[in-house]
């Protein structure tokens, strides 16, 4: 065979060998290999000293309220999405530019109802607040959602993995 | 519409939570908790901001469940999440601003994790160098190569899981494994 240590793609072979994840025919012809090659000596002794000091880096717990902070972010989201689903029943379908200006127009609308002399409504700047935080959880949303579909693309051109 | 047989248990259960059940979606925080934090902690180095960046993770996936679609490994999906989560993190600097308190964060780590072992003071300074050295060498790679290094080393995964978690090819992948672990090699080999 080839030197895996000598070329880019082969140092796959040996990091499957030093990780035992060659089948045994194929781990036979790396060993054939490696018990004349200095070069491959030498990488898999550094490699298995490698996942060895790695192998000593242990993980922190994960901290016993970590449920309880997550579910109250969840349950932070829900609220207001309600209400904004009552208010905007097809925010699914829109973009943030769609939301705003249909938001934008809400409170113009209430304004010139509620008040139509100069000053402005009182409740403007807490609207445009819930407004700005709704429309970017539409975006991170629908970016998970982006991701999500580049997956599937990549999964339907590349080999079934799962 | 993919035939339930054929589906992996963890879409199954995403399934579940896209049709409203919450109890599904704790049985995949439940499975899936720890590595991704660890992960993250691996990533950011940083036990307060992997903690947050997992629950972002997990917050994404929950926001997103509307639109789930069994097509990809569950784990590709949420370890995309939070590999996208913590480069983010890592542009942004903001794990910079936490950095001051690696050693508070190491000591209640080792208090937690060592307690009941007792080693002697020596073997703990040695210890604790030997760490210092791993994290900084881990830390010291190029943010993708990290990511690709600790899904290969800590979360087991085969090449082509990882290579579609970072969105390269399987190719790439095993490349930038390839300088990430020479690089590695160079700084961590004599610690045998
Ligand atoms: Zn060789």
């Amino acid at each position: 065979m080839e030197c895996p240590a000598k070329e880019r793609d082969g140092a796959a072979v040996l990091l499957d060998y030093c990780t035992r994840k060659l089948d045994p025919r194929s781990a036979a012809v790396v060993e054939r290999h490696v018990a004349q090659c200095a070069a491959c000596q030498d990488c898999i002794q550094a490699q298995q000293a490698v996942w060895a000091a790695l192998d000593g880096w242990e993980a922190v717990p994960v901290s016993p309220d970590f449920d309880r902070k997550l579910y109250r972010r969840i349950e932070r989201e829900e609220r207001p999405a309600r209400w904004g689903e009552r208010l905007w029943p097809l925010r699914g379908l829109s973009l943030r530019p769609a939301l705003s200006l249909a938001l934008a127009s809400v409170v113009l609308l209430a304004a010139i109802l509620i008040r139509p002399a100069p000053p402005r409504p009182v409740h403007a700047p807490q609207q445009a607040q819930v407004e700005s935080l709704d429309a970017d959880r539409l975006e991170r949303a629908l970016d998970d959602v982006e991701m999500l579909r580049q997956l599937d693309a990549g999964s339907s051109a590349g080999s079934q993995s799962m | 519409m993919v035939a339930v047989a054929v589906i992996e248990p963890d879409a199954q259960l995403m399934l579940r939570v896209k049709e409203g059940d919450s109890a599904s979606f704790a049985l995949l925080l439940e499975r899936h908790r720890a590595p991704v934090v660890h992960f993250l902690y691996r990533m950011v180095q940083n036990q307060a901001v992997a903690e947050e960046l997992a629950q972002e993770a997990f917050l994404r996936v929950y926001r997103a469940r509307a639109s789930y679609e069994p097509t990809a490994k569950f784990t590709t999906w949420l370890f995309r999440i939070a590999t996208h989560l913590a480069l983010n993190s890592l542009r942004d600097g903001r794990f910079q601003r936490f950095h001051e308190s690696l050693d508070q964060e190491d000591q209640q780590a080792a208090s937690r994790e060592v307690a009941d072992r007792r080693p002697t003071i020596e073997q703990r300074l040695v210890d604790r160098a030997r760490l210092e050295e791993v994290r900084g060498a881990i830390a010291a790679l190029p943010a993708k190569q990290r990511a690709a290094v600790l899904m290969h080393k800590y979360q087991e995964m085969e090449y082509s899981q990882i290579a579609r978690v970072l969105n390269c090819s399987e190719s790439a992948l095993k490349s930038l494994l390839f300088r990430a672990y020479e690089t590695l090699r160079a700084r961590l080999a004599h610690m045998a």
